[in-house]
């Protein structure tokens, strides 16, 4: 397996169709493992148990854990997948619970499939000890006839944030006996925790503490994360806690190759670079060929499915099993999730293909080689990812491959920014007034305020007052109580992605078989009538779209084309926050309600992405108000245009607009560190309410996170960026990886683009 | 922008608070009279108890057992009829050691602040009914304002520590009673209820009228089965918001119509307690729906009384039932009898359920070829009514998938039954040649 490895790199190095390329190759040396032995204080049970499993020291980083947890601190441990972070929590946990079998701990992961996991790895432990300790989880899954089982006698429960803010705290009373005795409260996996999800975690963790406090326990906290440039801040900021930060990893790891691969330009004049999807293809052929196992990362589920089903027929064409390559998502059911997962591991199936849903630590094993297709976003979940590559003893191998847009084009070509760099901090704003007051909602539900309390750094008491005067808490004898028949949990979700789902019936079936389900967000752009939904690498025509009862109903197709919606939005300015005011442009920061509406979709043919013909859209519009940012040019710009400027440029102000935006949307992630999907830009030549060609850039998430506040303070940094990239890329007029393709943006947009850009910074 | 703004810039945002406010409006209409100032006990004739943790306002009404009469029955029926059937519904009662007084029930039931539960949901009416001697007396117990609420419960542990043992309510297992908890966990007080039995009519109203009805709302059981039809009742969602009302206003007027409410809530409590008695102590002469009947036949099949379940059935199949009604009595009566070992007479109805045409049903014919091969050993009547399944099963339309798993189910059993009738036709040649 380890000869596989190197002689696969070996072969891609000599191979003078790749090897030109090939933009990084990191070699990654092994680590020996590093170890001390078990403390004294620990459970003499405990140890036995490691000793069975054959585990006779503990690395060093779970030891120095394992010391500050027993000093009574709250920790971060920071180390790399696969390295036992699991004992670093159930090792003080189990070990509290023989020696106060009263002890309560609640272990808190993002996702479900993840608890799921988790719990099988704590029930061996619990098992093997023959100790009275009961775990369990705690989700929308658990049976209700269970569940009174588990609020009265669970000395762990595993439940993730959502089942923690929705069914948990509100009904506190029903859980006394864990709030009560509650010693530990695990969150693991707390780098996941930024942005949006982890401004509503702070809160909801501070929810959890009011009530600890009601119930006089004072739990301690351990945290796991992954690499960040900023666990020990983001664990004190979430918690709002003192912690010590364990990172001394003492596990060991093979050797690691780290490879980056640009796909080559195949019209120099336009910056068209080969399909991201078919190299990929192409090199995980070779993988297949050499028997790797091999995961695939892709960042949509399109991509998802196109790679699959792509993989799947080259299987078919040398003669091998096609289920040999499997998909892997979010949208699968959890039966077909498991058979997967049990498939890797038993070493069954020979490569996965994988939206981010396996980045997570879910128990898949490990692999030997791991692909990722376009940048995830971060360096962070980028070694998150290529983690899933990487044996203890053998060698093992990650590779980036890039796909056109701005930032991967930027990644691939400065291999020093992702391997020297630190990677980010992850950002949260948990006193984001939208998120804040949701929760003081739901923490006033759970215990009536008092004045002097605090919740969040805002003036509390200007809040509940004006929830007051709102009728929905009343103030009497030096209390304020919850005031509505609203359950006020249920309104709000941790995740910017609604809580509802549409459900994919296959007609055909004949019991209506579910086949997927898309969130309510992706619905008019991935379900609309005549869409083409692609499931396993199977086709599907949706026939119907029932919208108010969140069905879609589809039919298997075998056609040679997939579809692409076309999104138009209307923008409604409502407030203007702030402004800063220069000669040629003007910034603006506020509140606008935002209607989008898909019309129409495209049927592009596969491989050659020809364009097929249309098809109509009939689906009500949606609307959010959020925050925005916005630029104004001034009526100078609008009289150039159609101007000859210079020897052959016109400026074109509609195409110059549309370029910058798209530069803009691209860059600012790295500046306001959120996901690049988390903000959205909107460019109108006349903007009926600014009266002047005006180009928006807004938080996609109901009322706003504080994205485009920070856009609006950080701008000066962001176009200067946006500059940058351009005059940097190698294209003549415009490619995908700066300003967008020139079909879109118009063989002036590029100029005009960098010329907006030029009068605007002075 | 200072806080104040931006808080009211975000609110007014939010579509869903103005959908609430929307519906607020609405509701508000419900009474338009002019809002002021009234205190509780100019509304309700009554007083303030005094606690160690303030007070809070309490009304004790006094109901003569004699004249106190609605609908079919008035409260002295009560007497009449309990406990009948009690051990349906509570099984410590089975043995007869187990004994009741009239004086020793608790009628229960709460008015909240919202039907969500949690902790944010606060009982701000609590009303208590309970016969002693000639009379019958409800107490209702009220918080005029949120800081009354640990009074309240003071108010009502003194109630609830006397001799009580069983508490009787509708739907209180899973609703009033977990709230009752939750208040006392919320303010730190010691619930001091002594009954060791909870008697939640919704279950045995469910097992006896829900054949008929389907709607098991308190509202309906009132109309349909006690024959009460209340007047100018407030419907029970607006409940919450006329208190919160209250609260902002102070004007008890419109707080009427909630004691009455909950008053008549409790009065149904006795009286559908007596109808559930009565039911149950002579049930075939009460029967007047066959409807009914089948579901007191079930109640008395879950007791293991087969034979006085089949009787339930047989009355209910002379009764006025539909077809589909008729083929489920007709099954249920066909187990019972074989329960009894009542072979014949569970025969006659499964032929009859076969004759009678329905949608196509297995277990007749299973049953059938079960009763002839196992316990007559017939395997010539056994390999007939096999036979007859499959053929029918052919012209039915059906999903074929279960189709299919029927007819090799029926084909594994005609196998064997004529493996045996081959076996059987063999030893008794075996048995001439001798």
């Amino acid at each position: 397996m380890a000869c596989d490895v190197k002689a696969i790199i070996q072969e891609l190095e000599q191979d003078y169709t790749i090897r030109p390329y090939l933009t990084a190759l990191e070699h990654i040396p092994a680590q020996d493992a590093r170890l001390n032995d078990f403390p004294a204080w620990l459970h003499i049970g405990l140890i036995d148990q490691l000793k069975q499993d054959g585990i006779n020291r503990l690395y060093s980083h779970q030891a120095s854990a394992l010391q500050a947890i027993n000093e009574g601190k709250n920790v971060v441990v920071v180390t790399p997948t696969a390295s036992g972070k699991t004992l670093c929590y159930n090792l003080p946990v189990l070990d509290k619970i023989i020696k106060e079998p009263e002890s309560r701990a609640i272990y808190l992961f993002p996702t479900k499939a993840l608890s799921q996991d988790q719990l099988g790895e704590l029930y061996r432990m619990v098992e093997a000890l023959n100790k009275p300790i009961s775990t369990f989880t705690y989700d929308g899954d658990t049976p209700v006839s269970a569940r009174s089982a588990i609020r009265n006698q669970g000395n762990i429960v595993v439940t993730n944030p959502d089942m923690l803010h929705t069914g948990i705290l509100p009904h506190h009373t029903k859980w006394y006996r864990l709030f009560q005795n509650l010693r530990y409260v695990v969150v693991d996996e707390i780098h996941i925790y930024r942005g949006v999800f982890g401004s509503h975690m702070a809160n909801v963790l501070r929810r959890l503490r009011r009530i600890c406090e009601f119930y006089g326990s004072k739990p301690q906290f351990i945290c796991c994360s992954a690499t960040i440039a900023n666990p020990l801040e983001l664990a004190e900021k979430i918690t709002e806690k003192k912690f010590t930060l364990i990172n001394n990893n003492g596990a060991p790891s093979g050797e690691k190759y780290f490879l980056f691969y640009n796909p080559p330009v195949v019209n120099r004049q336009l910056g068209i670079r080969k399909s991201l999807i078919k190299e990929t293809a192409s090199l995980v052929s070779k993988f297949l060929n050499h028997d790797i196992q091999t995961i695939v990362f892709a960042r949509s589920r399109l991509t998802t499915e196109l790679l699959t089903s792509y993989l799947k027929d080259y299987l078919d064409k040398i003669g091998q099993d096609r289920d040999l390559v499997r998909g892997y998502r979010g949208g699968y059911l959890p039966n077909l999730r498991r058979e997967i997962e049990k498939g890797l591991k038993e070493g069954l199936i020979k490569g996965v293909i994988s939206t981010n849903a396996l980045e997570l630590g879910v128990d898949i094993g490990q692999l030997d080689a791991c692909f990722i297709t376009g940048y995830p976003g971060t360096i962070t979940s980028t070694w998150q990812q290529a983690g899933r590559a990487g044996r203890r003893t053998h060698s093992s191998v990650a590779i980036l491959v890039a796909s056109s847009v701005p930032l991967d084009q930027y990644i691939i070509n400065s291999p020093d920014y992702f391997f020297k760099e630190i990677p980010e901090s992850a950002v949260i704003d948990p006193d984001n007034l939208s998120i804040l007051i949701s929760h003081i909602k739901c923490a006033a539900f759970e215990l009536p305020f008092v004045p002097e309390e605090k919740f969040g750094s805002e003036e509390l008491e200007d809040i509940l007052q004006f929830l007051e005067d709102k009728g929905i808490i009343h103030f009497t004898q030096n209390k304020w109580h919850w005031m509505s028949e609203a359950y006020p949990a249920d309104e709000i979700s941790l995740r910017s992605a609604s809580t509802e789902n549409f459900t994919i019936i296959d007609i055909e079936e004949g019991e209506n078989k579910v086949i997927g389900e898309v969130d309510r967000e992706s619905a008019s752009t991935t379900i609309y009538e005549g869409a083409i939904y692609i499931h396993e690498g199977e086709q599907y025509t949706i026939t119907k779209l029932d919208y108010d009862d969140n069905k879609a109903y589809a039919k298997q197709v075998e056609v040679n084309y997939y579809t692409d919606a076309q999104v138009e939005s209307h923008i409604k300015i409502l407030d203007v926050f702030d402004l800063h005011e220069e000669e040629n442009i003007k910034h603006q920061y506020g509140e606008i309600a935002i209607t989008t509406i898909s019309t129409m979709y495209k049927k592009v043919k596969f491989y050659t992405h020809e364009n097929l013909g249309y098809g109509k859209i009939n689906l009500p519009a949606e609307d959010m108000h959020t925050t925005a940012y916005w630029l104004i040019l001034s009526e100078t710009f609008s009289n150039l245009v159609g101007g000859k400027i210079s020897k052959g440029f016109t400026f074109d102000l509609a195409g110059g607009l549309l370029a910058l935006s798209n530069v803009m949307v691209n860059v600012a992630p790295l500046f306001v560190m959120c996901d690049p999907k988390d903000i959205r830009a909107v460019a109108q030549i006349r903007s009926p309410f600014t009266d002047l060609p005006t180009l928006y850039i807004y938080d996609n998430y109901p009322g706003g996170v504080g994205f485009s506040e920070k856009i609006f303070e950080l701008r000066d940094k962001i176009l200067v960026a946006a500059r940058e990239l351009i005059e940097n890329c190698g294209c003549d007029e415009g490619c995908p990886s700066c300003v967008g393709p020139i079909n879109q943006v118009g063989n002036q947009g590029k100029q005009s683009a960098l010329f907006i850009l030029k009068e605007a910074i002075r | 922008m200072d806080l104040r703004n931006r808080l009211e810039k975000i609110e007014s945002l939010k579509k869903r608070v103005q959908q609430i406010n929307n519906a607020h409006q609405k509701k508000s209409d419900f009474y338009s009279q002019t809002r002021k100032t009234i205190p509780i006990s100019e509304v309700i004739p009554g007083n303030a108890i005094d606690t160690p943790h303030g007070s809070c306002f309490f009304t004790e009404k006094t109901f003569p057992l004699e004249t106190s009469s609605y609908g079919d029955y008035s409260l002295l029926d009560m007497q009449k009829y309990f406990p009948s059937g009690l051990h349906f519904w509570i099984p410590q009662f089975k043995s007869g050691n187990e004994e009741i007084k009239l004086e020793e029930i608790l009628f229960f039931d709460t008015e909240t602040t919202g039907l969500a539960g949690g902790s944010g949901t606060y009982i701000f009416l609590l009303g208590l009914g309970y016969f002693k001697g000639e009379n019958f007396y409800i107490r209702q117990y009220f918080m005029s304002d949120y800081h009354e609420e640990e009074a309240l419960l003071w108010a009502v542990n003194q109630l609830f520590a006397q001799d009580f043992k069983l508490l009787v309510s509708y739907n209180g297992k899973s609703y009033d009673f977990p709230l009752l908890q939750t208040r006392y966990i919320m303010t730190r007080l010691p619930l001091q209820l002594n009954t060791s039995y909870h008697l939640d009519l919704l279950f045995p109203t469910r097992r006896l009228w829900k054949r008929r009805l389907q709607d098991c709302s308190l509202a309906n059981i009132e109309k349909k089965i006690l024959k009460i039809y209340r007047e100018e009742d407030i419907p029970g969602y607006l409940i919450p918001h006329v208190y919160f009302r209250y609260l902002q206003d102070k004007d008890s007027r419109s707080l009427k119509p909630i004691f009455t409410h909950n008053l008549q809530d409790i009065i149904s409590l006795v009286l559908l307690t007596t109808k559930i008695s009565q039911t149950l102590d002579d049930p075939l002469s009460m029967g007047k729906f066959a409807l009914d009947l089948c579901s007191i036949g079930k109640i008395y099949e879950g007791y293991k009384d087969f034979q006085y379940s089949s009787k339930c059935y047989e009355e209910a199949l002379k009764g006025n039932l539909s077809d589909e009604e008729t083929l489920d009595a007709l099954k249920l009566c066909s187990f019972a009898y074989k329960r009894q070992g009542e072979w014949e007479k569970a025969e006659v109805a499964w032929r009859e359920i076969i004759s009678l045409n329905g949608q196509f049903n297995l277990y007749p014919y299973e049953e059938l070829a079960k009763y002839y091969e196992h316990k007559l050993k017939d395997y010539q009547q056994a390999g007939a009514i096999v036979e007859e399944a499959l053929q029918r099963l052919t012209k039915e339309n059906i999903s074929w998938s279960i189709k299919e798993q029927w007819q090799n189910s029926l084909y594994f059993r005609l196998e064997r039954i004529k493996r045996k009738q081959r076996l059987m036709s063999a030893n008794s040649k075996d048995n001439q040649g001798e």
